[in-house]
C-alpha cells in the first residue's frame, strides 16, 4: 500500500515541476521575525517550511528542541496579505507535540512608498505552551523547565497586534516593529515586544546569465528582537529575552529560497544559542489560476 | 451477478465451477495482494490525474495579449522622477540582466514579450514606450496595488533601471515582429 507522505510528495513534486516555469520570487528580505513593508504580490501562494532550534538548552534546565513550522501567506490584494501558521515542537529527551496554529493579516494603508513606510499587523493564536518557535518574544521568558505532557496542556489564545515601519535606504531595507499581545485565556496583562533589522542585497546588478551562487542571489542583514516587558511584570527590563541574528538569504531558483540565522541570547532568560533555517516556496498567480480551474476569471 | 469459473479465495479455497458470485462477495475474496495492486494502481492514477490537472493548472495560458490597455490616470509619475535619467543608458550590455529580471518578477503577469495578460499592461505600446525612463522607473519602484501592480522598491535601484533598459528592448522587438 503506497504510504500517504510518498503521496503528498508526489503532488508536491508535481506542483514543483509544472509550477517552475511560471511563477518567481521577488523581493524578499532575509528576517526571520522582522516584517518589512513588502507584502506578499496579490494572487501569489508561499509555502515556507521552516524550524527554531536551540542546540543547547536554556539557563533555565531546558533542553535542547527543535520547534518546525509551516507558513502560508497568500497576497489577497496590493494592500492585504494573510497567513496561516502551523507549529509544533520537540525537544531531546521528551517528547514531540503540536503546538498550535495562527492566522495573521497584515495591510499596507499607504499606496504609495514614502520615506517611512507603516503596515499594520492583526495576528489571533491559538496555540499551547510548547510552542518554541518564537516568531516574537513579548513579556517574560518562556516557562522553561516544563515537560511538554505538560506545557502543551496549557491552552493560549492570543491577540496580537504590531506596528510595522520600514524603509528602503538606497540598497538597504531598514525595519523597525512594535508589538503588543494579549493573552485571552488568563490574565497576563498586555504583554511588549519590538523587532528590528536591516538588510541588503550582496550585489545591486544582475548579471545577464543564469547563476545559482552569484552575489546577486545573496542577501544579508541583522536582526534584533525581545521583550519591553508587560503590564504585569512592569517595564523594568529585568527577566525580558532579547535576542541578536544576523541573517542571509539564498535565492537558490527564480521560485524558491534558502534563509538561515544563528542567534544569539543577550542575557540569561534567553536561549543562549538559536537556530533558524527556512525553505521558501512560491507559486505566483496561485488565486487566479485557482479561479480559472474552477470556471472564474 | 458475476459467473466464474474459478476463483482463488484468500482463506476460503477455491469457488466451484459454476458457483454465482455477488459483486460484494468478490471485493472481499480478491487475495490481499491484489488488493495493494489495486490500491497501488488507484493511488498512482489519482496521482497522475492530479498532476495533470495542476500542470494544466500551473502552464501559462498561450492566449490573449493586452490590446485593450488603458493606462490609470491617477497612476502618474511626478515631474521630478519623469526628468531623472537612467544611470544605465550608455551600458546597453546591462539590458540583459534586466531581462533576467524582467523574466522572473514581471513576465507573469506582463507575458515574456511584454505584451501583457489583462489587466497587465501591454509594455510594447507607444502609451508605454513614450514615457521617459524616469516615469517609467517609478513606477516600477511605487507599483500601483489598487491596480494590482506590486511595488519593487524593495529590489536594488540598479536593477530597476536594468529592467528599464530590458523594456525599451521590447518596443524594437515589437517593431521587428510587425
Amino acid at each position: 500500500m503506497p504510504r500517504p507522505k510518498f503521496a503528498f510528495f508526489v503532488i508536491f513534486l508535481a506542483i514543483a515541476l509544472c509550477a517552475g516555469s511560471s511563477i518567481a520570487v521577488a523581493q524578499e528580505s532575509p528576517y526571520f521575525t522582522t516584517y518589512d513593508h513588502h507584502l506578499e504580490e496579490p494572487g501569489n501562494l508561499e509555502l515556507e517550511f521552516s524550524s527554531t532550534s536551540a542546540p543547547v538548552g536554556g539557563t533555565r534546565a531546558d533542553s535542547a528542541f527543535v520547534a518546525p513550522y509551516l507558513e502560508l501567506e497568500y497576497g489577497v490584494t496590493g494592500w492585504w496579505t494573510t497567513e496561516l501558521y502551523l507549529e509544533g515542537q520537540g525537544r531531546v529527551g521528551d517528547s514531540a507535540v503540536f503546538t498550535g496554529w495562527r492566522i495573521e493579516n497584515r495591510f499596507r494603508p499607504l499606496k504609495r512608498e514614502h520615506w517611512i513606510n507603516p503596515v499594520l499587523y492583526f495576528e489571533y493564536e491559538n496555540i499551547n505552551e510548547a510552542t518554541r518557535i518564537l516568531k516574537e518574544t513579548p513579556g517574560g521568558p518562556p516557562d522553561f523547565g516544563a515537560p511538554n505532557a505538560e506545557s502543551s496542556r496549557a491552552r493560549a489564545h492570543e491577540i496580537e497586534a504590531k506596528l510595522i515601519l520600514s524603509s528602503q535606504v538606497h540598497n538597504w531595507n531598514i525595519a523597525e516593529n512594535f508589538l503588543a499581545e494579549k493573552n485571552l485565556s488568563r490574565s497576563e496583562g498586555f504583554e511588549f515586544g519590538y523587532s528590528v533589522g536591516a538588510s541588503r542585497p550582496l550585489s545591486t546588478l544582475a548579471s545577464g546569465s543564469d547563476c545559482r551562487f552569484c552575489a546577486e542571489n545573496m542577501s544579508a542583514g541583522v536582526e534584533a528582537y525581545g521583550s519591553l516587558g508587560s503590564t504585569v511584570l512592569g517595564f523594568t527590563g529585568r527577566g525580558n529575552s532579547q535576542y541578536i541574528a544576523p541573517v542571509v538569504q539564498w535565492q537558490v531558483s527564480s521560485n524558491s529560497r534558502v534563509k538561515f540565522s544563528p542567534g544569539f541570547g543577550l542575557n540569561d532568560h534567553s536561549y543562549p544559542f538559536l537556530l533558524r533555517f527556512s525553505y521558501t516556496y512560491e507559486i505566483r498567480g496561485f488565486g487566479r489560476k485557482l479561479a480559472a480551474l474552477w470556471g472564474g476569471r | 451477478m458475476i459467473e466464474m469459473s474459478e476463483l482463488k479465495c484468500a482463506g476460503r479455497g477455491t469457488l466451484a465451477s459454476g458457483d454465482r458470485v455477488g459483486t460484494g462477495c468478490l471485493a472481499c475474496s480478491v487475495p490481499a495482494k491484489q488488493k495493494n495492486l489495486f490500491a497501488w494502481v488507484g493511488t498512482v492514477t489519482a496521482t497522475l490525474a492530479l498532476t495533470l490537472a495542476l500542470c494544466a493548472m500551473f502552464t501559462p495560458p498561450a492566449h490573449a495579449q493586452n490590446l485593450t490597455y488603458i493606462q490609470d490616470p491617477k497612476w502618474q509619475a511626478p515631474p521630478e522622477a519623469s526628468a531623472k535619467v537612467n544611470p544605465l543608458a550608455n551600458k546597453p550590455q546591462l539590458a540583459a540582466g534586466g531581462k533576467k529580471i524582467f523574466l522572473r518578477d514581471c513576465a507573469q503577469c506582463h507575458r515574456p514579450d511584454g505584451t501583457g495578460l489583462p489587466p497587465a499592461a501591454n509594455l510594447t505600446l507607444p502609451l508605454v514606450q513614450q514615457q521617459s525612463d524616469g516615469a517609467l522607473f517609478w513606477k516600477i519602484t511605487q507599483g500601483n496595488t489598487g491596480k494590482k501592480m506590486p511595488s519593487f522598491s524593495g529590489a536594488p535601484d540598479a536593477q530597476r533601471w536594468q529592467v528599464v533598459l530590458f523594456l525599451r528592448t521590447l518596443e524594437r522587438s515589437a517593431r521587428a515582429g510587425q
